[in-house]
């Protein structure tokens, strides 16, 4: 379980649609301060400044994709232990573990309710790892 | 700020964002439609990729904006898709593509938005998560 208060929450979605749902969703309603990044690339660029308690990242996007653009952040010294959680439209409950066994502190799965997604987001920071 | 007004507030703000993607839904199938003719017309790998990303995030979004039918008949779509990608030209699985495209474009000109709106809010349950939950 973590214990410091989630704050800062990075998002990295390639879909301008979900990015805007989602700020609403942890700005609005979970009153978290959010960074948005369209790429895998951006995140790079920007996760030293935004310094993130938290990241999410879409899985399939054009460039890096969400595992890829983990690996990478894993490389910097800034996100080596970020907690990560994915955000896909398309996992199976077994893939879950595996990308668990990659890093990943869980997987959120699209469609989500953007009314529960900061609530959602809340209880895998605080379960136990 | 109360609770009710908050709440208000966020409703309005739901609003907002379901009409805005859905005055885009249009684009987007559209988009999915010429896509799919073009790889008809050249069975070429690549655009079939592109065309498989377009329906991906259709699939996330029209699911989150509470485009039900829509999410169901684009995700039986990226079903068949991942089929074709490994036989190209196979003909039955692009007539199943065919014939879902349609009932994709059939069920988009169906909705009702007042209807999907209402149940997207419902669904959504505007309620601020600070609320403790309600005794069971």
């Amino acid at each position: 379980m973590q214990t410091k208060l989630l704050k800062k929450i990075m998002i990295v979605e390639d879909e301008e649609d979900i990015r805007t749902i989602i700020r609403f969703s942890l700005e609005k309603i979970g009153q978290y301060t959010v960074k948005i990044c369209e790429s895998g690339f951006e995140a790079l660029e920007s996760v030293e400044q935004f310094n993130p308690d938290l990241i999410v990242l879409d899985m399939m996007m054009p460039g890096l994709d969400g595992v890829q653009t983990m690996q990478a952040l894993r490389k910097t010294d800034i996100a080596k232990s970020t907690p990560i959680v994915f955000l896909s439209a398309k996992v199976q409950p077994h893939e879950v573990n595996n990308y668990k066994k990659l890093g990943a502190l869980d997987v959120i799965s699209k469609p989500f309710n953007p009314v529960t997604l900061s609530k959602e987001l809340q209880k895998i920071w605080e379960q136990p790892t | 700020m109360g609770t009710a007004n908050m709440n208000t507030s966020l409703e309005d703000t739901l609003k907002e964002l379901f009409h805005t993607y859905s005055k885009n839904l249009k684009g987007k199938i559209d988009e999915i439609e010429n896509t799919w003719n073009m790889f008809q017309l050249t069975l070429d790998e690549n655009t079939l990729k592109l065309l498989k990303v377009k329906v991906h995030n259709l699939k996330g979004s029209s699911g989150t904006y509470g485009f039900n039918e829509i999410f169901a008949i684009i995700e039986k779509i990226e079903a068949s898709m991942d089929k074709l990608i490994k036989e190209l030209s196979n003909t039955a699985i692009r007539e199943q593509i065919e014939n879902d495209l349609h009932h994709l474009r059939q069920a988009f000109l169906n909705v009702d938005m007042n209807t999907t709106l209402n149940e997207f809010l419902k669904t959504s349950a505007i309620r601020s998560p600070h609320e403790k939950d309600s005794p069971s």
